[in-house]
């Protein structure tokens, strides 16, 4: 293990593909004030473009777009700061279905035209 | 597979939101769609606003007081008969806003001049008025308005990527649903434009905190203008610029100088400039001394708080203040965090850079109905132009979301009442499916590199303070990345919530929306407000007009617009 690195494993889950999620391993980089939702980014910009995860950031803490589990505890992306040599598990909150990786249907109570979106919701809600 | 609507809401931020309540209000049978690119009141430019907001609630202040100051700020260049609407609707809609549920801080014992909140020095208010709703509560009470009407659907993750015309008729939109990759077409009688700014557009953006996406990829107005609209000052970019250093300090508007009593200071020790200055003269002056090369090795000018009046304490209530940390809890915890090896703030050494586009004042040109030159297409917010003239005075942007959105939900809701759904000229769902199914490709280039260099030539060479030279160079550039990179243009194949892809469809709008503020800042030959011309450095009573830009024959058409008139005859005045 590298102590200059930082080892996430990510939920991955395409539920329109995937017969069932997987957790994907990615060493990268540590630097000065590394965000995760920075790292994810970093991630899905320079080794895997298919990451996906709520990439908008209000910059304050505020509006919870990017909430996620990490290692089991829902918290803010924007607000976790890295360390040197951290593992961390990363999936998806629970709860709420699971639209691709770690995006999820925070759920605006909907009224959907009756058979347009039969397709939208994710199929898996993930409990633990 | 289609929906029909009888209002289709393209953004649901501030505006947006405000327009679908207003229609449902309006006409609760009417059917409403709404689109946004994320979760309501969970993404968005509303949500990251920090909440200052100006209308007038001092006894002895009145509309008109306000509408001068606008004006003034505006450098003239307002439409009056909006600033009329801003300034007389203001009070009502925020107080319904608060009646919903949006909180208002009320910092009275901090008040200098008995407002309810602390009015920033030299803002150009003549009376105290600032009010204080962060974007977060803001969005929440409108949201939950949204959810007690049945008659709105609300379609989260999802972007309109293009708008519908038959004739000079606005009919609908082409609609991908992010979370899915599916592509739709909604019908509708009448649309509203409310899709938000384009802070994207511009390197170092406070609009994208820690360089992430803000979801203002000012698509909106290249939509407007491929349908035909037109738009008014696309050069009017108000720049905020950013933190560069320290690393807590990312994302976070840079109002501790003034706040505190900070001073700039260039990379030889120097002090370059005197405060107060209005926003813009701090920005072309950082800019200049980076420029002439007395910048940091990151680009950006200190700021030395170490000569502040105030104590430690004071700073940090002054950063809370601006966090608003009431809400923003965690964002202070990370503060702390990071910042433990070092934690007086005065000892930061904080690094600063100008150009970062807070806010555009351009936009598609509206009437006091919002209505377009399209018929049945409305636009509302700052995706249209012409309430901020020049210049926007601070907070108003918050109270124009509201007036506007209502009014062009309204509108809109009336226009549909009285007409029928016209069908598209041609179907043009299958062409446009097979445009976007292109982008999927193994090779190429991704749509983030673009992005970002397209941004980094925009701050550059179409930011602060522009020359013509400089103009056409980075015209010139737009072309060059249009031919050679935009056909190479990929993404990863996937249709769910595939990120690439949507970046991939967006790249091509934005090149647009940079060549039209590109040609608009090359055709305004002076410096007014936010456009500040090196070779042109005063203003010309001749251009107290708006430049407009239509699309005629596939290409852009420039010319000039007459400023609306209503209570402040021009007359004399630069």
């Amino acid at each position: 293990m590298n102590k200059k690195s930082i080892y996430l494993k990510v939920f991955r889950y395409d539920p329109s593909t995937d017969y069932a999620p997987t957790y994907k391993n990615y060493e990268i980089q540590w630097r000065e004030g590394l965000l995760l939702l920075k790292a994810l980014k970093d991630i899905r910009d320079n080794f895997d473009e298919t990451l996906a995860f709520r990439d908008f950031c209000c910059g304050c803490s505020w509006c919870m777009s990017c909430l996620m589990m990490v290692n089991g505890k829902a918290i803010r992306a924007c607000s976790r700061l890295l360390k040197a040599g951290e593992s961390l598990l990363i999936e998806p909150l629970k709860g709420k279905p699971v639209i691709k990786d770690l995006v999820v249907d925070y759920g605006i109570k909907m009224t959907t035209p009756q058979g347009t979106f039969k397709k939208m919701e994710g199929i898996l809600v993930k409990k633990v | 597979m289609n929906i029909k609507a009888d209002i289709l809401i393209i953004g649901a931020g501030g505006a947006g939101c405000r327009a679908a309540i207003e229609s449902s209000n309006y006409n609760p049978e009417a059917k409403i769609v709404i689109l946004n690119q994320g979760p309501v009141g969970r993404s968005g430019l509303t949500v990251m606003a920090n909440g200052g907001m100006r209308w007038v609630s001092h006894p002895d202040d009145s509309p008109f007081n306000l509408f001068q100051d606008i004006l003034e700020v505006g450098c003239y260049l307002n439409e009056q008969n909006l600033v009329e609407v801003l300034t007389e609707e203001g009070p009502q809609r925020a107080e319904e806003l608060i009646q919903w549920g949006a909180k208002e801080l009320i910092y009275a014992e901090k008040s200098r001049s008995g407002g309810r909140s602390p009015d920033d020095p030299g803002r150009g208010q003549s009376y105290p008025r600032s009010h204080y709703i962060p974007g977060v509560t803001y969005m929440a009470a409108l949201r939950n308005q949204l959810e007690r009407r049945s008659n709105i659907t609300v379609i989260e993750d999802a972007i309109a990527t293009k708008l519908l015309v038959a004739g000079n008729r606005a009919v609908g939109a082409i609609v991908l649903n992010i979370r899915t990759g599916e592509l739709f077409l909604v019908e509708a009688k009448a649309t509203v434009l409310a899709s938000g700014g384009l802070g994207e557009l511009f390197a170092n953006s406070d609009n994208c905190p820690f360089g992430m996406r803000g979801h203002a990829s000012g698509m909106g107005y290249a939509l407007a203008y491929h349908a035909g609209a037109e738009l008014i000052d696309m050069e009017m970019v108000q720049f905020t610029g950013n933190q560069l250093y320290p690393p807590w300090l990312l994302g976070n508007p840079a109002l501790l100088v003034s706040m505190c009593g900070g001073k700039y200071i260039n990379a030889l020790g120097e002090e370059f400039m005197k405060l107060p200055l209005p926003r813009d003269a701090i920005q072309r002056l950082a800019y200049k001394e980076i420029k002439e090369g007395r910048g940091t090795e990151r680009g950006g000018v200190y700021i030395d708080l170490t000569a502040s009046p105030l104590s430690r304490e004071e700073i940090e209530e002054q950063l809370k203040l601006s966090l608003a940390v009431e809400i923003g809890k965690e964002r202070w915890k990370l503060i702390q965090e990071m910042s433990a090896d070092n934690p007086d703030p005065r000892n930061w050494k904080i690094e600063f850079t100008p150009g970062g586009a807070h806010f555009f004042m351009g936009g598609v040109k509206i009437n006091e109905k919002c209505e377009t030159n399209i018929e049945g297409l409305y636009a509302a917010g700052e995706v249209s132009g012409g309430v901020h003239g020049a210049n926007r005075m601070g907070g108003n942007a918050l109270v124009e979301i509201i007036v506007f959105g209502a009014r062009a939900g309204r509108y809109a809701g009336e226009f549909a009442k009285n007409v029928d759904w016209t069908k598209p000229e041609e179907c043009l769902l299958k062409d446009e499916h097979e445009r976007l199914m292109g982008f999927f490709k193994e090779r190429g280039v991704n749509a983030n590199t673009l992005i970002d260099r397209l941004a980094i030539l925009m701050a550059n060479k179409v930011g602060v303070a522009r020359t013509e030279g400089e103009l056409k160079k980075a015209l010139a550039e737009i072309e060059y990345l249009r031919t050679n990179y935009l056909p190479q243009v990929r993404a990863a194949r996937g249709l769910r919530y595939n990120l690439g892809w949507v970046e991939a469809i967006q790249i091509s709008y934005m090149l647009d929306l940079a060549e039209m503020i590109t040609r608009s800042a090359i055709f305004r030959t002076e410096s007014r407000g936010a456009h500040y011309r090196e070779d042109f450095p005063e203003s010309d009573s001749s251009w107290l007009k708006h430049t407009r830009i239509m699309k005629k024959d596939g290409t852009i058409n420039l010319g000039t617009a007459p400023i609306t008139v209503t209570k402040l005859n021009l007359g004399g005045r630069k």
